[in-house]
């Protein structure tokens, strides 16, 4: 089964005590590191912009928008980082409740021949700058 | 202004509830007959419950009917369909009377609704928060056949707010909540949704 290592470096937008947030609409950029444990071949490196919901309904989720940003071979060990661009979502609102919260994601997708993709997500904050009710937001992250 | 539909009218969907009480009760009543007929009288008692029963389930299920006898079809508006975030939205609502009536109290609720429905076993369970942002109330009192109740208000959607939301499972909404409570009559809930885009308002 392949494995990696992620990392993924968000830049632009606003620094929410250590999260990004980003208004609706405003570019997101980053850069993925990856480190496959083996050599692999891989097919596509997909970079997804993901919501789910949590809280005590059954989970919802979907995806505002993907790139592939790389294709090729990694060597195992070796680290490569790939730069990325994409735009946030208009809706829905990052939202922390009593029964319901969304959850904004960046996904990093691995996909390589004859095995279960290695992925790797990470949290961030989508919410218009005069947006003030944050606090919640901080906690479900 | 734009004419909003609610999102439940009445006293509730009976339909279900009245196809399972007809041939309750007709099968109660059914037994009870041929067991008074056939067999001591007492025994026919046994039956008399489930025949309460379907009476009550029965009359249940033709409450919306009931009120519909003396309350016609109410209508609201919004002066803005759909609102943004921080807008104030003028809300109006009439209820019509086809007979007279008292009307004991009228109260509104405008709320922010979480929805979230999970599965437990083969139920699928559903369970709302509601956070309240304002509310009315009133009593008009009696009002004539032909007569109707009307109200109007302006509602608030938070500055800091969240819009509306609906996916599958989980949902965030603004409703409006009527609750009216008619003398000797059943009550009338209604609920009208105020939709809410992830936009300010200028």
């Amino acid at each position: 089964m392949a494995t990696a290592e992620f990392a993924i470096d968000l830049r632009g937008g606003a620094d929410e005590e250590g999260f990004r947030r980003y208004a609706p609409g405003e570019s997101i950029e980053g850069v993925i590191h990856v480190v496959p444990d083996d050599t692999v071949e891989c097919r596509h490196l997909w970079v997804r912009l993901v919501w789910h919901t949590e809280g005590r309904g059954t989970r919802d989720s979907g995806r505002a928008g993907q790139v592939d940003i790389f294709r090729g071979s990694l060597r195992g060990g070796e680290e490569r980082a790939f730069d990325f661009r994409l735009t946030a979502p208009r809706e829905p609102w990052s939202f922390a409740g009593r029964l319901v919260s969304i959850v904004w994601e960046v996904e990093a997708d691995l996909d390589v021949p004859w095995s279960r993709n290695p992925r790797f997500r990470q949290r961030f904050i989508v919410a218009p700058p005069w947006h003030a009710d944050l606090d919640s937001l901080r906690a479900t992250l | 202004m734009p004419l909003i539909t609610p999102t439940r009218r009445g006293c509730g969907g009976r339909a279900c509830l009245f196809l399972f009480a007809v041939p309750w009760t007709a099968f109660a009543v059914f037994w009870v007959v041929m067991a008074a007929a056939t067999g001591p009288w007492w025994f026919a008692l046994f039956g008399v419950p489930f025949v309460l029963v379907g009476l009550a389930l029965l009359i249940a299920s033709m409450l919306p009917a009931i009120v519909g006898m003396k309350v016609g079809r109410s209508s609201a508006s919004l002066s803005r369909d759909p609102a943004r975030i921080g807008e104030t939205v003028q809300f109006a609502y009439v209820l019509p009377f086809r007979r007279s009536a008292v009307v004991d109290r009228v109260e509104m609720r405008f709320v922010f609704r979480e929805t979230a429905a999970y599965q437990r076993g083969t139920d699928t369970v559903t369970e709302n928060h509601d956070l309240e942002l304002d509310s009315h109330r009133d009593q008009p009192g009696a009002l004539r056949a032909g007569q109707a109740y009307r109200l109007e208000k302006t509602l608030l959607v938070p500055p800091d707010g969240m819009h509306s939301f609906a996916a599958p499972n989980n949902k965030l909404r603004y409703l409006v909540l009527i609750h009216a409570a008619l003398a000797g009559w059943p009550d009338l809930n209604e609920e009208f949704e105020v939709r809410v885009l992830p936009e300010e308002a200028s």
